[in-house]
């Protein structure tokens, strides 16, 4: 996650709330790396979504959370297909294909999404 | 405990563990909860046979707006309304609308057009049979409308009923053959003569109980049979006493005159229903609902003068009946012995038994069918009569009060059976019926209810010794996912009976007391073991709920 530990403001003091979030982030993450299994990601493939085990609840709300930068989205292609993007978080700028996989239905594609998210997490 | 399949163990792991925890609770054994909506299905999936429910009754409702729902039309110059109408707001759709809570009225305009009618309706061979029965079923159902006045409404078990209409009917014959009096002017002597009458029998009314007031009018009955047979003046050998003046005229065709009696005592019944609505509808009926048999001494308490409305009663029907006598006279140009015999009684007993005694209709509906059965099924002979006991048998064995009373007997029994399968339904678990439901306006309460049973029932299945051994350790701070559900439900409890701790000196020890739920009501304890310390006291009352949700 690019959250800046130096952050300043225009006034060049140092933003002590991006301080407090990267260190949030740098816990949850830590929490996130400790639960993470494969039980976990096949919970997700499995269920319709509508009532999360804990662990996953909070794996889902931190997806949620992160910066629009960061965030991926579904994009339903015209043959029926669905595909990955990634938002560019700035506006005029167009959201960006990820990878080539293209997905028939919509709940894997969701799944996609959160593998992207796992990707992301134990890479860092 | 409910059914559920126990959750499968799995090791919790505390999401503050990473910030580490003061008291090391970095993780816990617990168990992998379940879907709170299978419960949800489960419980909202009826197991038992479910029936129909709701108020099954049907109102004439249209709908209108502005002054229009609460105009009334009105009987002129009072301010009565011309039917029972109620005008609201749908609890539903909050659509103003008009509904006739009592549609009787329009019943009896209906019936007593389709009576006007009949001479059309009738078959032309009939038409003479059917026209005669008709004239003899206004007058009868005349004097069973008066009669049921006195067994219903006065509840005095007369049975000289007929022998006011015939007394009348024999001496105003008398009077008009002997001094040549007009036929117009005999129902009123018939209804001084029934006057005199009412008179006579009426104070041993107010002496005699019922059975042995029965007993002593039927004597009478039998008294006027006896001396209207023996009498030479009466033409004890006649038969009865013809030769009275009539307004039916002699030169008419046979069909004019049998069309002119069939609506005279038409007329005629329609003037005694009159008499029964002013009668019984207003107060006199309404002081006598207020004392009904066996309950005098009550309404005699209560300041109810229940013997002068009864006597009142008595004679102004007496009155009624001798007036009657006289139009018998006038229409049939004098009487037969017959209407002294024991077998009219019983017939006359008959039709308001099979309509149901007390009311207007019962009296006239049973007459409709006696009088049919009698008079126009004749190629029936005998059986005739066979048809009538069984279907006076048959009343007085399964129905309460007549046909008429079949509506409300039905209810009576539907709530019975509904009693029933409430009961039947053990499960129900503190949740309301489908059947109470209807009864209550708070929906929001129902929805509670339900909500609050399924709840209990899924967290039922959460308590494990995992999760009661997580608590031991530390009832406070963060919990697994299970045991959080379970504490937030407890704290959502309601004040009423919720526990709380007293603490005895400033270290303790604790006790448990449960508050009263009430306003300047001080709590109670709850239970005389103290506890060392808060952590021990905490737990013990979670036991304490734990404890009363399974017991739930």
């Amino acid at each position: 996650m690019e959250i800046q530990m130096s952050a300043t403001d225009e006034n060049g003091q140092i933003d002590k709330d991006h301080q407090v979030r990267a260190h949030f982030d740098r816990m949850t993450r830590a929490y996130l790396l400790s639960v993470l299994d494969d039980g976990l990601i096949e919970e997700h493939r499995t269920s319709d979504g509508a009532h999360p085990s804990e662990p996953l609840a909070r794996l889902l709300a931190w997806c949620q959370r992160r910066p629009l930068s960061e965030q991926y989205a579904v994009k339903a292609e015209s043959d029926g297909a669905f595909r990955l993007v990634s938002i560019s978080g700035r506006r005029g700028q167009p959201p960006r294909y990820i990878g080539e996989a293209r997905y028939a239905t919509l709940q894997e594609a969701r799944h996609g999404v959160l593998l992207r998210h796992i990707n992301d997490l134990t890479e860092k | 405990m409910s059914d559920h399949a126990p959750p499968k163990p799995y090791v919790w792991r505390n999401p503050l563990s990473v910030w580490g925890t003061a008291s090391g609770n970095n993780e816990a054994p617990s168990t992998r909860v379940p879907d709170p909506r299978d419960t949800w299905q489960k419980n909202t999936a009826f197991k038992v046979a479910t029936y129909p429910v709701g108020r099954l009754k049907y109102f004439l409702i249209w709908p209108h707006h502005g002054n229009r729902t609460w105009d009334r039309t009105r009987w002129w110059p009072t301010r009565r309304n011309l039917l029972h109408v109620k005008g609201l707001y749908n609890r539903k759709t909050a659509i103003p609308e008009k509904k006739i809570l009592d549609r009787r009225p329009i019943y009896w305009v209906l019936s007593l057009i389709l009576l006007a009618m009949g001479p059309l309706l009738f078959p032309q061979t009939q038409m003479n049979a059917l026209l005669t029965a008709g004239a003899t079923f206004g007058i009868f159902a005349a004097i069973n409308v008066c009669w049921t006045l006195i067994i219903g409404t006065a509840s005095i078990f007369s049975l000289a009923t007929y022998a006011v209409v015939g007394t009348a009917a024999f001496v105003t014959s008398l009077l008009s053959i002997r001094l040549g009096l007009p036929w117009y002017a005999l129902p009123p002597i018939g209804a001084c003569i029934g006057l005199a009458f009412g008179v006579l029998i009426a104070a041993p009314a107010l002496r005699l109980d019922g059975f042995y007031y029965a007993l002593l009018t039927l004597g009478l009955n039998e008294l006027f049979r006896v001396f209207f047979t023996t009498s030479k003046q009466f033409g004890a050998a006649s038969g009865g006493l013809y030769g009275a003046d009539s307004f039916i005229s002699q030169n008419w065709l046979p069909l004019t005159q049998s069309m002119v009696a069939y609506y005279a005592s038409l007329c005629l019944l329609i003037a005694a229903l009159f008499l029964f609505r002013f009668v019984n509808g207003k107060r006199l009926g309404r002081i006598l609902r207020m004392a009904p048999e066996k309950h005098e001494a009550f309404a005699a308490a209560c300041g109810v003068d229940f013997k002068q409305a009864r006597i009142t009663i008595f004679l102004l029907t007496s009155v009624a009946l001798g007036f009657i006598g006289g139009f018998y006279a006038a229409q049939y140009r004098g009487v037969a012995y017959s209407i002294f015999d024991f077998q009219t009684v019983l017939l006359g007993l008959a039709m308001i038994t099979i309509g149901g005694i007390g009311r207007a209709e019962g009296a006239v509906l049973g007459t409709l069918v006696v009088i049919f059965l009698r008079d126009v099924l004749l190629e029936l002979g005998p059986w005739r009569y066979l048809i009538i006991g069984s279907a006076m048998l048959g009343v007085v064995l399964f129905l309460n009060n007549g046909y008429f009373g079949i509506r409300r007997q039905f209810n009576a029994w539907r709530a019975k059976k509904q009693g029933e399968w409430r009961s039947t339904r053990t499960e129900k678990g503190g949740e309301t019926l489908p059947e109470e439901a209807t009864e209550s306006n708070d929906k929001d309460a129902l929805y509670f209810r339900r909500f609050d049973k399924v709840q209990r029932d899924y967290l039922k299945g959460l308590i494990t010794s995992e999760a009661i051994e997580e608590h031991r350790r530390q009832p406070l701070g963060q919990h697994s996912e299970g045991l959080e559900r379970i504490l937030l439900y407890f704290r959502r409890a309601k004040l009423e009976d919720k526990y709380a701790l007293h603490r005895a000196g400033p270290q303790g020890p604790y006790k448990i007391i449960a508050f009263s739920g009430v306003r300047g009501v001080s709590p109670r304890l709850v239970d005389d073991r103290e506890f060392g310390t808060l952590d021990e006291a905490y737990h013990a009352v979670f036991m304490r709920r734990v404890h009363d949700l399974l017991e739930s």
